[in-house]
C-alpha cells in the first residue's frame, strides 16, 4: 500500500483500462478527542492495488479488486461486479496530515488522521 | 399550413419526467452501491462440471463470526458483524454506510455436493467456498447395446 502525500493524482492505470466498473466504497467515518478514522470496505483488494493520495487536503482512495479466474466456470448467479473502488473526501484544516495512518486488514481500509495538537479536546486541570 | 415548424416543435408531454428521471438516476449513481440493495450478502455462483463455487463480498467480518450451514442442497451464510466504532463521549458519527448487525442468506446449488469435501476461505473481505459435486451427481454417459 502507498500512501503519497503532496504528490499528483495518477490516473494513468485509470485512462487504460476503461472497461473496469468504477464504484463508490462504503465508509464510516467518526472522530474521537484525537482522531478521525474513516473505514471503506474494500473487499478484494490487495494491498499492492490499494492507493492512498493525500492532496492539499483531499484524500482519495483507489483500489482495484482481485477477480477470481472465471475460466473453465459458467457463471450461474452474478449478482456483483468487480471493479475499481474510487473515493475522495475533503479533510478539515484541523488534522495534522503527516502523521496520517492507514491499514488493510478483512477487506475494510481503516485510515486514522490524529488531530493536530492546537486542536485536541484537553481536559484542563482546574486548581483549587 | 407549414408543416415543417411544426415538425420542429413536438409536443412532448413527458419531456419534464424524462428529465426527472435522469436526474434521480444520476443521484443513485452517487449513493454508494451498498444503500441500493437490501439484500446481503450478495453471492457470484460459478460452476463446472467438477465443482461450485460461491463467492461472496463480505469486508470486514470476523471469520469465526461467519457461519454456514448446507440443508438439503441449500447453502446459508449467516453472521454478525461487530460494532467497531467506540462508543461514549466524545465519539462523533460523521457517516454510517458500511452493513451492520446480522444477515443471513440462503442460496441453492445447482447440484448435490460432496459435504466432507466443501473448503471456506474468507481473504480481503471475500468469503469463497469450493463446493465439490459428488460422485453420484456427476454426469455419466450410459452406453446404447445394439438390438
Amino acid at each position: 500500500m502507498n500512501i503519497q502525500t503532496n504528490t499528483p493524482t495518477e490516473q494513468d492505470t485509470r485512462v487504460t483500462e476503461p472497461q473496469l466498473q468504477e464504484f463508490v466504497p462504503a465508509t464510516d467515518i467518526h472522530e474521537t478527542g484525537d482522531s478521525l478514522v474513516i473505514r471503506c470496505d474494500l473487499p478484494g483488494v490487495a494491498e499492492e492495488d490499494l492507493e492512498i493520495n493525500l492532496d492539499n487536503r483531499t484524500l482519495t482512495i483507489s483500489g482495484r479488486q482481485q477477480a477470481l479466474a472465471e475460466e473453465g466456470f459458467q457463471a450461474l448467479t452474478r449478482e456483483y461486479p468487480t471493479g475499481i473502488y474510487q473515493r475522495s473526501f475533503r479533510l478539515g484544516r484541523d488534522l495534522d496530515e503527516a502523521a496520517v495512518k492507514a491499514r488493510l486488514r478483512n477487506g475494510v481500509l481503516e485510515i486514522e488522521l490524529p488531530k493536530a495538537a492546537a486542536t485536541r479536546a484537553r481536559r484542563i486541570p482546574v486548581e483549587s | 399550413m407549414n408543416r415543417s415548424t411544426i415538425a420542429l416543435n413536438p409536443w412532448e408531454p413527458l419531456a419534464g419526467f424524462r428529465n426527472l428521471q435522469r436526474d434521480v438516476n444520476r443521484l443513485l449513481d452517487l449513493a454508494p452501491a451498498v444503500s441500493r440493495t437490501r439484500t446481503f450478502p450478495l453471492v457470484n455462483v460459478f460452476a463446472n462440471a467438477e465443482e461450485a463455487v460461491v463467492v461472496s463480498e463480505i469486508p470486514g467480518i470476523d471469520p469465526a463470526a461467519l457461519d454456514l450451514k448446507l440443508i438439503k442442497g441449500r447453502l446459508t451464510i449467516s453472521g454478525t458483524f461487530e460494532n467497531d466504532v467506540p462508543e461514549g463521549e466524545g465519539v462523533t458519527c460523521h457517516r454510517k454506510e458500511r452493513p451492520s448487525g446480522s444477515f443471513s442468506r440462503t442460496i441453492d446449488l445447482p447440484f448435490e455436493v460432496d459435504e466432507e469435501r466443501i473448503i471456506a476461505k474468507h481473504d480481503k473481505g471475500v468469503l469463497t467456498i469450493s463446493l465439490p459435486r459428488a460422485e453420484r451427481s456427476k454426469p455419466r454417459t450410459i452406453p446404447v447395446n445394439a438390438g
